[in-house]
């Protein structure tokens, strides 16, 4: 199945994809809102993505005491009814990559559901670090980069994190956010907006 | 003619539905049936707190409705009573009288509230549990305005929060051992619990056991080694016991914990019949050894492994966690892991901290994270959940576990940053 990917080494953590989620999802920027957290353990340590990865057997099917949670067997896709979720925190305990969480607006615990196949996050990812890609596609590319890190020239070493996005990214970011959501977006709040989300996550892993 | 399915459940709850699904999944053509002492198909026993303190209307508790098992092929009779098993014949016998045959049998036959029937008091009106619907429902009926809740396990807590929820004026939880939940708590953690069990106005003693319900007619008052609180009910919550009294009669081993003895495939020693549930003794994931827990989530996932082994497949079931967890009505609580008592004092190091109303406590044994204890927040329940079971494997010599470095033991916020760095990708 189609699945998301992160790349750590391309992410700049601009935090545009937790923005566009958290709009769409509730309309506003809230980080806690979002259903992609991209988490940050310090200012050299590599970055990690926790976002829902519709595992082959999803811990949170089983643990969910209200039975909400599901694989659906033809698409891949683990998919939850939220609206009956009674936020027993079973699900966000158990998943093993950190997805599940509680959104304040909903008073549920959710996780990614891709966008119905086309991610807001990947579309508006400036530097390519989110991609949604076959399964096949992403694992060749992750064997690739791990191969490059030994025999390549950069070595195991921490890689520089790549600088933010350009004024012309922002205006990309924003209208791809604005034409999702049938809204006009000001590219200069979106920037703002998003330093303040890496903002966050920086203090989170400090 | 007797009815013969293929595959016999008995018991709707987590475990056997889903062992019934499971079962029709893997081989469709294969018969089903599930047979529930209860009329009603499976819903949450956990989320029942939250149907006494009027948060979920009844419908909200159920998990599935009848017609998902029709729509699945899988036979559904509920409102029946299992008299016995015969193993030798294969055959179910019913209280009505009829016989089932069966190919393959599922036990699924949960736990029952344990009840202190010889002390005096508790035969009168007003003394209730909270395993199913029916309890909730009567208590509910009866009403009152004040209650004591004895025990302080999850049906506790979350027992004595919802009757203060649903407007009782005054509710007093009582705990005979010297702090709450100390199977799962240290006494730090359990302090913070009480105050915040106190905050919703509930009253909290420790230390006092129960030592008698007062009343001629109906219960009007606890008795317990201090004092003697009046009261309009009494809720139990002193723990639950595997239900397995048809599997004993039967002939199935039991295990040295007195639940049903499971390998990993979930069969019982008996050839052709497996078991699932509250009402086996399986494997703790992080100790190894036998253990029985009464959690949904085992319960689910044990009732798929063996509905999917007995229609066939061979899947196997790693064993379960203890999950020590409430998350509602302002109750924020996980205890995951060892607590201090169980760990020697010399290879103990305890780190706790309280910020922004969250309260954590770490407990490292060896340098290796072994206890997680927290009251406020599931912020990072995932992270501390996920290395507490890669330390499990340590004894397996090829784990990838990693102890807390010496630098990083001072205090919770080390810890936390360096388990955050250990996990890349």
């Amino acid at each position: 199945m189609k699945r998301l990917s992160f790349d750590p080494a391309r992410c700049s953590l601009c935090g545009a994809c937790a923005l566009a989620c958290s709009l769409s999802r509730c309309g506003r920027p809230e980080p806690a809102e979002s259903r992609i957290r991209i988490e940050c353990a310090g200012p050299d340590e590599p970055l990690r993505s926790a976002v829902c990865a519709h595992c082959e057997q999803p811990a949170c099917v089983s643990a969910c005491m209200r039975g909400i949670i599901e694989k659906d067997e033809k698409s891949g896709l683990v998919t939850r009814r939220w609206e009956n979720c009674f936020a027993c925190g079973a699900c966000a305990v158990y998943c093993p990559v950190g997805a599940s969480s509680q959104e304040p607006s909903k008073k549920a615990f959710t996780a990614c559901d891709l966008c119905g196949g086309d991610p807001l996050c990947v579309a508006v990812c400036p530097s390519g670090a989110l991609r949604f890609e076959e399964d096949a596609e992403g694992s060749a590319r992750r064997r690739s980069a791990y191969a490059g890190r030994f025999f390549g020239s950069g070595g195991d070493k921490a890689q520089e994190r790549p600088g933010l996005p350009s004024q012309a990214d922002w205006e990309r970011i924003a209208s791809a956010v604005g034409g999702r959501l049938g809204v006009a977006v000001d590219p200069e709040s979106l920037a703002d907006a998003c330093s303040r989300q890496r903002k966050a996550w920086e203090e989170e892993g400090m | 003619m007797d009815a013969c399915f293929d595959i016999l459940i008995i018991g709707c709850g987590a475990a056997g539905s889903s062992a019934a699904f499971a079962a029709k999944k893997t081989s469709p053509a294969l018969s089903v049936c599930v047979l529930g002492s209860e009329d009603l198909p499976v819903y949450s026993a956990p989320a029942l707190p939250d149907l006494l303190s009027g948060e979920l209307s009844r419908e909200g508790v159920f998990v599935r409705e009848r017609s998902d098992y029709e729509s699945a092929g899988i036979v559904l009779r509920l409102g029946e009573t299992v008299r016995a098993i015969d193993p030798e014949r294969r055959e179910v016998h019913l209280e009505s009288g009829e016989a089932l045959r069966y190919g393959e049998l599922i036990l699924a036959t949960g736990s029952q509230p344990i009840r202190l029937r010889r002390m005096q008091g508790t035969d009168l009106p007003g003394n209730f549990v909270m395993k199913s619907m029916a309890d909730v429902d009567a208590m509910a009926a009866y009403g009152g305005s004040r209650a004591v809740v004895v025990g302080s396990g999850a049906i506790g807590l979350e027992g004595s929060m919802a009757l203060k929820a649903r407007g009782f004026e005054q509710v007093t939880l009582v705990e005979a051992l010297d702090w709450l939940s100390p199977k799962s708590l240290d006494k730090e953690t359990s302090d913070e619990l009480a105050a915040v069990l106190e905050s919703f106005g509930v009253e909290v003693l420790t230390g006092e056991a129960v030592q008698g319900v007062l009343g001629e007619t109906r219960v009007t008052g606890v008795r317990t080694a201090k004092r003697d609180i009046p009261c309009d009910l009494v809720l139990w919550g002193i723990g639950m016991r595997p239900d397995v009294e048809l599997a004993k009669a039967a002939g199935i081993p039991l295990g040295q914990l007195g639940a049903i003895r499971v390998d990993e495939r979930m069969c019982t020693g008996l050839s052709h019949v497996y078991a699932c549930g509250d009402c086996v003794e399986s494997t703790d994931a992080l100790t190894g050894k036998p253990a029985v827990h009464l959690f949904w989530e085992p319960a689910q996932r044990g009732g798929s492994v063996a509905g999917a082994n007995a229609a066939g497949a061979d899947e196997v079931y790693q064993g379960s966690l203890a999950v020590f967890l409430t998350n509602k009505g302002g109750l924020s609580i996980l205890a995951l892991g060892k607590t201090a008592r169980e760990i020697t004092p010399e290879e103990r190091v305890i780190l706790q901290e309280k910020r922004d109303g969250v309260f954590r406590r770490l407990l490292l044994e060896d340098g290796y994270l072994a206890g997680v204890q927290t009251v406020g927040s599931l912020a990072d329940a995932d992270l501390l959940c996920a290395v507490l079971k890669r330390n499990a494997e340590r004894s397996n010599g090829w784990s990838l576990a990693v102890p807390v470095p010496e630098e990083c033991r001072c205090s919770v916020r080390d810890v936390m940053r360096f388990l955050r760095r250990q996990r890349r990708g």
